[in-house]
């Protein structure tokens, strides 16, 4: 190219570094501008610059698709003496690397970030701590593309931390609310346990590679996804680790790969790390939209589908993580079924669409799982965004108190319904052709892996209801005539800083199914020439066919059961009900979390403060007391009989002797040998 | 002319401005100030001078600025004057100087007896100096008592309501320590009959004695400088004396006190006696392991917020020991930033603890809620101090604790779980004590409360600093510990 565009790729770390920037100007004198959004506009204007780098960042890999890594600077190094596991010491980076699939997610990190700042001004206008909101949303946004552009596990985990405490800042936002800052909490908590596993997984592949890397032992960046700087990863068969490698080390690498999945499934949202996502509802919906539905949850995937692609998934862990991810499809649209809150039915829906990614990731299909993942990413930001709109202009979450808001907010309902068109997987728009891509990639699996059988057909029957669920929504606020609570207050579209974001997602959401068949775009899922490009669409016609028969029955059973502003409730008497219990309680999961892990570790810790004061501190101020009263005692021995003096004078020698006799040799033997 | 070396000089410039700051009167606090500056600066020098001593040609090892000069010498007995740095004890060096001045700032409109307040916290950074850089056994042993004085009155006069009663048991507790530590440090020298009470000169011949007898000083060692840190089942002295201490009082004990016993493990204990370690290396473990789990979850039944920061410590100084057990390379390289991350963060949460005291009139996490509207800048210092003690990344605990635990991996595998999960508990008590203390709704907060007075956000602001520096460039110390023959000598 005559512009050298893959001369960009230098400049990748302009991205975190606009994002910093923003964060630090708003941070520290956000609240000394004259009005409150005059930071938010700050945050906008170099979230677009960002924009503007990323994309033209990944429009340069679209032309010259290439992997590129640079180090930024030295971490931390330590000194080799030639012995140990390091002989030549430890080296850890901070680097970039841009290639491909990093290319794709920072388009849909910074085009969801900049839309989302730009919604922000309009929809958090009347909030208090507006600098606080727009530092913290920047310091996300950093972060958030830092994980992208990591080129180490190491600094993976560093800003895959990060991003976990931005979403508690985040999620904690209204912290004058209890429940608020119990979810933010619980959210850090929850994760944590998955981080904390991801971490162990990044020591044992840390260990692993150590033993077959260069010199005996790794000199520099133990932690490198350097594609091909390995020999296990240039093996016959396409990406992943070779079968020599993985079967002289697969007990442990099988671990490794459970421990990144644990790390992926809390970050991520999936079973049974699951229960802070919807609760993590009572953030923004700004926050909901850009955090917990288009990028960092999906991060837990995209770490899922890295590790597939450089370092690759032993049988069991792949099928783990097909069991994890399709149950999760099921086991999440399910609980969205008879949520009454609008976020919370869309939050549901972000954990089971994660499944489907999980899902195809599991089933060596990491590509198919970032297609899904990139699409959703548009489609999921619009449905939140939309319903940020109504909650907006009726200052209420529930359905049920909504109805008729299509005649007044006309523009909210169309994007909702696109939004809600293209989750459910309706042809053309854009949810269909990667969801339909991920089922007939797994379906094509199940010939020679029998075992994902139920998991597939969890994952389909999971379209059924997430066609249903949507569309219950969709119904509820929209269809009908009027509110069916009267003291709503008159409902409008919104201002055009929402508005325009609306728009341009909706047309993401329709377009951005095709756009991998585009041959510039389609050579981001394109690793290279070991690397077979996916096949994207169409592979089955029968699953396609059923999948859409399952979407189009989906949204018929909410026409039938929740338009026109109909309520369907359920029979007081109907068996349904304690179902229906069972899922309004969410399996009672955050229950027995609640019970077992806070309750029961408290417990536990009120336990150890007893012992810690009664037993040990009680020994010690035992001893003193008994010291006290053996110098008392002592005191007394000095009696002035001589009978008494003798008695300590020959009780003393007898003592003696015995230690000279006994103790002493006893004590030499041991010093000699 | 008599040329002496910085070391000496910063000694001499210690001792001078301690005495100055006694006299001083109501100018105390300039003096100390002055003072702190002064070491500062020195200490600055130190850093930008510092090169790598190695081993010298007999195998000992070497130091930076070392200077000696006998001070006892009999045909029996000969004790030095001897001073030096190495990687390893010169981050202490830096904290101490941070620390003295981050005090003596936060406290500068003390008003109960300013002269003696800062003269005794002089004394203390001035005793901590010593240790850290004495490389005689008698000259070591007098500074680490010198530490112990001056803290046993500020706990007993600055303190709480029972301060009597801590300052006691600190001063038993530490003194008990302290005299099985010298009866090891004096079999050390004497068994292995070294031509002076010079670590330099104790190196060699210390390290070729025979196993048996190296188990039972370093189990003497490991006691004595083990109740410091403090180590599981001796550790009930910490929370009362931190409870009692004034904030000042505590930002040393935590910051620098317990620091003197991880730095003595591995200068006079690791160093010098290493079979004995990897003799008793099971016994450190389980140690290390019992501090670790006992601490974080004795945080999480707290409702004082002093005690909960004092309870976490043993949480983190159990990782220490942790990692100095695992007796690596990367090992020490994690027990020294550790303990230094530590030295920072607790510094911090301790002076939240007392803002939080005398803006609110109580410490109590269960009834002072919600305070950020009312006292925004404490309430960040908070947030700051409590994620960087649960070891978020970009803030500096994180690298020390990553490297402590690919330590640990890398020599005992799977039982790094262990502190790994507990690192859940850590997040929990922190965040449970954030939830509580800082969000939800406003209560127990006086209506007069304001924010954190000048002078206490100016030494918060310092601690917060360092803490983001040396998280996102934790290589600025870590360079410097490798340079050290510690470091270097082990696998």
């Amino acid at each position: 190219m005559v512009f050298g565009w893959a001369d960009l790729n230098g400049y990748a770390f302009l991205v975190p570094l606009l994002y910093v920037l923003s964060f630090v100007i708003v941070g520290l004198f956000g609240h000394r501008l004259p009005r409150a959004e005059h930071g938010g506009w700050v945050a906008v204007v170099l979230a677009g610059l960002a924009m503007v780098v990323g994309v033209l960042i990944a429009v340069g890999e679209m032309v010259n698709p290439n992997t590129w890594t640079d180090t930024q600077y030295v971490w931390l190094h330590t000194v080799g003496n030639g012995t140990g596991t390091f002989p030549h010491g430890l080296e850890l980076i901070m680097g970039t690397l841009v290639d491909p699939i990093s290319a794709l997610m920072l388009i849909v990190v910074t085009v969801v970030g900049f839309l989302v700042l730009l919604y922000s001004i309009g929809y958090m206008h009347q909030d208090r701590g507006l600098a606080r909101y727009y530092a913290e949303l920047s310091l996300f946004l950093t972060a958030m593309t830092g994980l992208v552009l990591a080129d180490n596990l190491l600094q993976f985990f560093l800003f895959w931390e990060l991003v976990g405490v931005c979403s508690y800042f985040l999620i904690g936002f209204y912290y004058e609310r209890p429940s608020a800052a119990s979810a933010a909490k619980e959210a850090f908590i929850v994760t944590r346990v998955g981080d904390i596993m991801f971490l162990l997984g990044v020591f044992i592949y840390f260990y692993v590679f150590a033993l077959v890397g260069p010199n005996g032992g790794w000199a520099a960046n133990g932690f490198a996804f350097a594609l091909g700087g390995h020999p296990f990863l240039n093996a016959p068969g396409g990406y992943g680790v070779s079968l020599l490698f993985l079967n002289a080390h697969s007990t442990i690498l099988t671990v490794a790969g459970i421990m990144i999945l644990g790390g992926a499934a809390g970050k991520s949202a999936q079973f049974p790390l699951h229960v802070w996502l919807p609760d993590a509802m009572e953030g923004p919906t700004t926050v909901s939209a850009l955090i917990h539905a288009a990028t960092m949850v999906a991060a837990g995937v995209y770490l899922l589908a890295v590790t597939s692609i450089f370092i690759g998934f032993t049988p069991t862990d792949s099928l783990a993580i097909v069991a994890i991810g399709g149950f999760t499809t099921f086991f999440a649209a399910t609980m969205a079924v008879v949520q009454p809150d609008i976020k919370r039915v869309i939050a549901y829906s972000t954990i089971s669409q994660l499944g489907y990614m999980v899902l195809a990731v599991g089933a060596g299909f990491a590509m198919v799982g970032l297609y899904h993942l990139f699409t959703h990413a548009f489609f999921k930001a619009l449905l939140f965004l939309a319903a940020g709109a109504v909650i907006h202009a009726v200052g209420s979450q529930d359905l049920f108190k909504m109805g008729g808001l299509g005649k007044s907010m006309r523009f909210t309902s169309i994007a909702f319904l696109i939004g809600a068109l293209s989750l459910s997987g309706i042809p053309p728009f854009a949810g269909f052709w990667s969801k339909d891509d991920v089922l007939s990639q797994v379906y094509g699996t199940l010939g020679t892996h029998p075992a994902y059988w139920p998991f597939f057909l969890l994952a389909l029957a999971a379209v059924f209801l997430t066609a249903y669920y949507i569309f219950r929504a969709w119904f509820l606020a929209f269809s009908g005539d009027h509110p069916r609570d009267p003291n709503l207050p008159h409902a409008h579209d919104p201002p055009w800083t929402m508005r325009v974001p609306l728009l341009v997602l909706s047309g993401f959401a329709i377009v951005a199914g095709v756009l991998p068949y585009l041959p510039a775009f389609g050579k981001l899922f394109d690793l290279g020439a070991d690397v077979p490009p996916p096949p994207f669409g169409f592979s089955d016609a029968l699953v396609s066919v059923v999948s859409f028969g399952l979407a189009l029955a989906g949204f018929l059973t909410a026409y039938v059961l929740w338009s026109n502003g109909r309520v369907y409730a359920l029979p007081e008497r109907s068996p349904a009900q304690p179902v229906r219990q069972l899922l309004l309680h969410r399996y009672y999961f955050k229950a027995g979390f609640d019970a077992l892990g806070l309750r029961g570790i408290y417990l536990l810790s009120r336990i150890a403060d007893w012992v810690d004061q009664y037993v040990i501190d009680g020994t010690i101020r035992g001893l003193e007391r008994a010291f006290g009263g053996l110098s008392g005692r002592a005191r007394r021995m000095q009696s002035g009989m001589v009978l008494d003096y003798a008695t300590f004078v020959v009780g003393g020698l007898l003592a003696l002797l015995l230690f000279v006799l006994i103790v002493g040799p006893y004590v030499l033997h041991l010093w000699g040998g | 002319m008599v040329m002496i070396g910085i070391l000496s000089f910063a000694l001499i410039t210690l001792v001078a401005g301690t005495l100055a700051t006694f006299v001083a009167g109501r100018y105390a606090r300039y003096v100390a100030l002055g003072v702190s500056l002064l070491f500062l600066f020195e200490v600055v020098y130190m850093l930008q001078a510092f090169s790598w001593p190695l081993f010298g040609a007999n195998g000992a090892p070497q130091y930076a600025f070392y200077e000696t000069a006998p001070w006892v010498s009999l045909s029996w007995l000969k004790i030095n004057y001897a001073v030096g740095v190495d990687g390893v004890s010169l981050p202490f060096v830096l904290l101490t100087a941070i620390l003295q001045i981050a005090t003596v700032v936060y406290t500068f409109e003390e008003k109960k007896n300013p002269a003696a307040w800062f003269g005794l916290l002089l004394l203390t950074c001035l005793g901590s100096f010593g240790v850290f850089v004495s490389l005689d056994i008698l000259q070591f042993f007098l500074f680490w008592e010198a530490v112990l004085i001056p803290m046993f009155f500020m706990i007993g006069y600055w303190g709480g309501v029972r301060r009597r009663y801590a300052a006691l048991k600190f001063f038993i507790y530490t003194h008990v320590a302290s005299v099985v530590m010298l009866v090891s440090l004096f079999a050390l020298a004497f068994y292995s009959h070294a031509p002076s009470f010079d670590f330099v000169d104790l190196y060699a011949p210390a390290r070729s004695l025979a196993t048996v007898t190296q188990v039972f000083i370093f189990l003497g060692l490991f006691f004595g400088f083990g109740v410091k840190f403090p180590i599981v089942p001796f550790h009930t002295w910490l929370p009362d004396a931190h409870v009692e201490a004034p904030t000042g009082g505590s930002v040393l004990l935590a910051g620098l006190l317990l620091k003197l016993g991880g730095y003595g493990l591995i200068r006079w204990g690791l160093e010098l006696q290493p079979q004995g370690l990897e003799h008793l290396s099971p016994l450190l473990y389980a140690i290390a392991f019992a501090s670790i789990i006992w601490g974080a979850f004795l945080s999480l039944s707290q409702r004082d917020l002093k005690r909960l920061v004092a309870y976490s410590s043993i949480n983190h100084m159990g990782i220490v020991l942790l990692a100095i057990a695992v007796y690596s390379n990367l090992g020490i390289l994690a027990a020294v930033l550790l303990m230094f991350a530590h030295g920072i963060v607790s510094a911090l949460l301790f002076m939240v603890a007392g803002s939080v005291h005398h803006t609110f009139g109580s410490r109590d996490i269960v009834t002072v809620n919600g305070i950020t509207p009312k006292t925004p800048v404490l309430s960040t210092m908070t947030m700051v101090g409590a994620l960087a003690s649960l070891g978020l990344p970009a803030l500096i605990s994180f690298p020390a604790e990553f490297t402590a635990f690919l330590a640990t991996w890398d020599r005992i595998g799977y039982w790094v779980l262990v502190p790994l999960i507990m690192l859940v508990v850590t997040a929990g008590f922190y965040l449970w004590m954030m939830q509580r203390m800082l969000f939800g709704p406003m209560r127990g907060v006086p209506e007069d409360a304001h924010d954190l007075p000048p002078y206490e956000a100016i030494a918060m602001g310092l601690l917060v600093a360092l803490i983001v520096l040396y998280g996102i460039l934790p290589s600025l110390l870590t360079n410097i510990i490798i340079q050290s023959p510690t470091a270097y000598g082990l696998p």
